[in-house]
């Protein structure tokens, strides 16, 4: 039995996020996430369903996004109208900070949300390119782990790319 | 094996046999290549009044070759000992005038933070094996002895001054000056305890800068001493704050700091010939500072969402990021798909040459797919014979402006690949501003491609010309760039025209469809400009008059925003190919 209310006439979902908090969702956002939609198809979503993987804040952006873009789906208006609301939608959710969007990144990836795993990675991309190496380490905080020689070998392999 | 004064009486009653000889490796392959020449050409120079001793200036560097132990032993019994120190009675206390002692026994073991590595990893880089006296500056005030043993440095960094009564012929107090201070700081940073291992090698640093300098100095190639200084003080910092931090750090620190050493002595034994290997140095410098404060900041493993994003990203930035960290590395070199399809364009392609694309596409593992070289000069057709040879899978090729593939290359390599049954041929082929197409190759290529001319020639989207995109892009739906020019009937890439009244909508309407000889176009928006105002720029392009306004009010005020044309006729300039 799945956790569907029939007050509203619409199927919700509860999802619960690592840190415990619940999210109700309907149905029209709940399938834009495609391991959901598994669970909801094989009539497997208990009372709630946990989703191991992504904290509260980053759950409740994921809705938000899907949730958007299922409203304006369906909303009736014509596919370019759709097209433009969703682009600037977009590019407005995008503008978050890195972490963030990292985390957006590797949750859509659990939960299997291609448009909004390509709208990541594309911005995550757009952020790295043109970059120096050393910005790139900044700005994700990645540690340099090479040994001396590992980054000698390393800069020197394609060293012709970066004259 | 070293430069080896021993015949000066003087040495053996000053230093002790294990330091005597202790051997200095550096792990640098550009040291070995350069060091040689540069070095015997500066101290032949300097040695100018005695050339009878210059034989004597026994400078071996060790190559390839790997010196995994000590020669302490092997040397101390140098034959050099044995002999007499003056056998030609030559006098040498007097002729040479400015040898004074060892500057410094360097022993230099790596084993403190190479523990993980195997030892076999010596062989991956020259070893380097150099005993170098600095004979010619020295001064009697430093007559300090720097001994500094640590934890991770099982083998010590020792430093020997002798002070000696000879003549100076080269001033070099004042970097003595700066050594001394070196070796103080290093010993008050010492009293940190965990900061050991790092500073040991600290001390080493300043150590060989100022002997490079001090090479430089005496073959006379000018000092850049300024820029040294710059250096070791911002090394300076990077370890004062880790120090502050009182963090045990020292196998990460020294790393970083023997990096920075590395580079410091490339660039100046390269010296100021060489532009390339300066700025080489400092790139290396960067990340080492960098990479200190990142240790400090004790976090740093890449989220795993980053490599996500890598398919994303174009040729240029993979390489750049497969140097950010080991993870990404191995993520960039081991993951085929990442390299299915790859597109050079500026700025790379001046560099690419067959060699280099063959290795680059070896990553693919095979499973390239599409491949387009956007105007990469030297590229031939025998690479791309190779490539071909070793992608099966290659379906979209893009050739667009290699100047030297000749259209007879093109077709014997797509008449070899698409002839095996094994593969799925080139379908799709970009070959604009190839010279030299006639109707025959047209129709060779035709067949070889499997296109039908007629049904496709109108069923695609319109391409115009625009500054950033002169050649149709690899995602077009269309066999072959190049189409006979209706106008002059040529083979050539064909534009259509963006302006409202010329829009491709149907067949009859042609009339603004053709070659950029027979209808010239704004390098801007790609409208046709025949029979308008249109303005020359400084690069010889041509600018619509619309579009010339539109660059004069961006000049003009650059912080008013351009509008956009509302009739739709100009577009944003589009410097991206791959879209």
């Amino acid at each position: 039995m799945s956790s569907s209310t029939e007050l509203t006439e619409k199927k919700v979902f509860l999802l619960k996020s690592l840190d415990g908090v619940i999210f109700e969702v309907e149905e029209s956002v709940a399938v834009q996430l495609e391991v959901i939609r598994e669970l909801i198809e094989g009539d497997c979503a208990r009372p709630f369903i946990s989703l191991y993987n992504v904290t509260s804040e980053i759950l409740a952006l994921v809705i938000e996004y899907c949730k958007h873009h299922a409203e304006t789906c369906s909303g009736g208006t014509s596919a370019t109208i759709a097209d433009e609301d969703l682009k600037t939608f977009d590019n407005e959710f995008m503008n978050v900070d890195e972490n963030i969007l990292l985390e957006l990144c590797s949750a859509a990836d659990y939960l299997d949300i291609k448009s909004l795993f390509e709208l990541t990675c594309r911005t995550l991309a757009s952020l790295i390119k043109d970059r120096t190496i050393i910005e790139v380490r900044k700005m994700f905080n990645v540690e340099n782990d090479f040994s001396v020689v590992e980054e000698k070998a390393v800069r020197k392999e394609f060293a012709w790319a970066f004259k | 094996m070293a430069l080896n004064y021993s015949q000066r009486p003087i040495i053996p009653a000053h230093i002790s046999e294990d330091n005597l000889v202790s051997p200095m490796r550096i792990l640098n392959g550009y040291l070995a290549e350069d060091v040689p020449d540069k070095n015997g050409e500066g101290y032949s120079k300097a040695c100018c009044t005695c050339q009878g001793e210059a034989e004597e200036w026994n400078f071996n560097c060790g190559g390839d070759r790997v010196d995994l132990c000590s020669s302490t032993e092997s040397t101390a019994k140098d034959i050099v000992d044995l002999l007499p120190s003056d056998p030609f009675g030559m006098d040498i206390e007097t002729t040479f005038t400015a040898i004074t002692g060892w500057l410094e026994d360097l022993e230099f073991d790596y084993q403190g933070y190479m523990r993980n590595n195997n030892n076999e990893d010596y062989g991956l880089f020259a070893g380097w094996n150099l005993i170098w006296n600095n004979a010619f500056s020295n001064n009697a005030q430093f007559d300090e002895k720097l001994n500094v043993g640590t934890q991770y440095f099982p083998s010590n960094l020792q430093v020997y001054e002798k002070p000696d009564e000879s003549i100076h012929t080269f001033t070099d107090s004042i970097q003595f000056d700066e050594k001394l201070n070196a070796g103080n700081q290093a010993h008050v940073y010492r009293e940190e305890r965990e900061m050991g291992g790092a500073l040991s090698q600290y001390e080493l640093e300043f150590l060989l800068a100022h002997n490079m300098r001090d090479i430089e100095g005496h073959s006379n190639e000018g000092a850049s001493s300024s820029s040294e200084l710059q250096f070791g003080g911002e090394v300076e910092g990077a370890v004062a704050n880790l120090c502050r931090d009182g963090r045990e750090m020292g196998g990460a620190l020294a790393q970083y700091e023997l990096g920075f050493l590395l580079a410091h002595n490339m660039r100046d034994i390269v010296g100021l010939s060489s532009e390339g290997a300066r700025s080489s140095s400092e790139l290396q410098f960067g990340g080492v500072v960098d990479c200190a404060v990142n240790c400090v900041k004790d976090e740093g493993t890449p989220h795993e969402a980053l490599t996500f994003a890598f398919s994303y990203l174009g040729v240029k930035d993979l390489l750049s990021v497969q140097r950010v960290c080991k993870s990404f590395c191995s993520t960039v070199k081991g993951d085929p798909l990442l390299w299915m399809s790859i597109h050079i364009d500026r700025p790379l392609n001046e560099r690419v040459t067959d060699d280099v694309l063959v290795q680059l596409v070896s990553r693919a593992q095979g499973n390239l797919q599409c491949l387009s070289l956007v105007e990469c000069p030297r590229i031939t057709d025998d690479g791309l014979r190779r490539i071909l040879a070793a992608n099966p899978r290659l379906t979209k090729l893009s050739v667009p402006g290699c100047t030297r593939l000749t259209i007879e290359g093109i077709l014997n390599n797509l008449k070899a690949y698409n002839s095996n049954i094994a593969v799925p041929g080139i379908k799709s082929l970009r070959i604009g501003g190839i010279y030299g197409v006639t109707y025959e190759h047209f129709e060779e290529l035709r067949l070889l491609l499997g296109y039908d001319s007629h049904k496709l020639e109108n069923n695609h989207r319109p391409h115009f010309y625009s500054r950033g995109s002169f050649y149709l892009p690899c995602d077009d739906d269309r066999a072959i760039d190049i189409e006979t020019c209706p106008r002059c009937e040529k083979l050539r890439l064909v534009y259509d025209c963006p302006a409202a009244g010329c829009q491709v909508k149907d067949q009859a309407t042609k009339a603004c469809r053709a070659c950029t000889l027979c209808i010239v176009r704004c390098a801007q928006c790609g409208r046709c400009i025949n029979d308008m105002e249109y303005e020359e720029t400084f690069c010889l392009e041509l600018l619509c008059s619309d579009c010339f306004k539109q660059l004069n009010k961006y000049q003009d005020g650059l912080d008013e925003k351009v509008d956009t044309p509302k009739d739709g006729a100009l577009h944003e300039p589009n410097f991206c190919l791959h879209g």
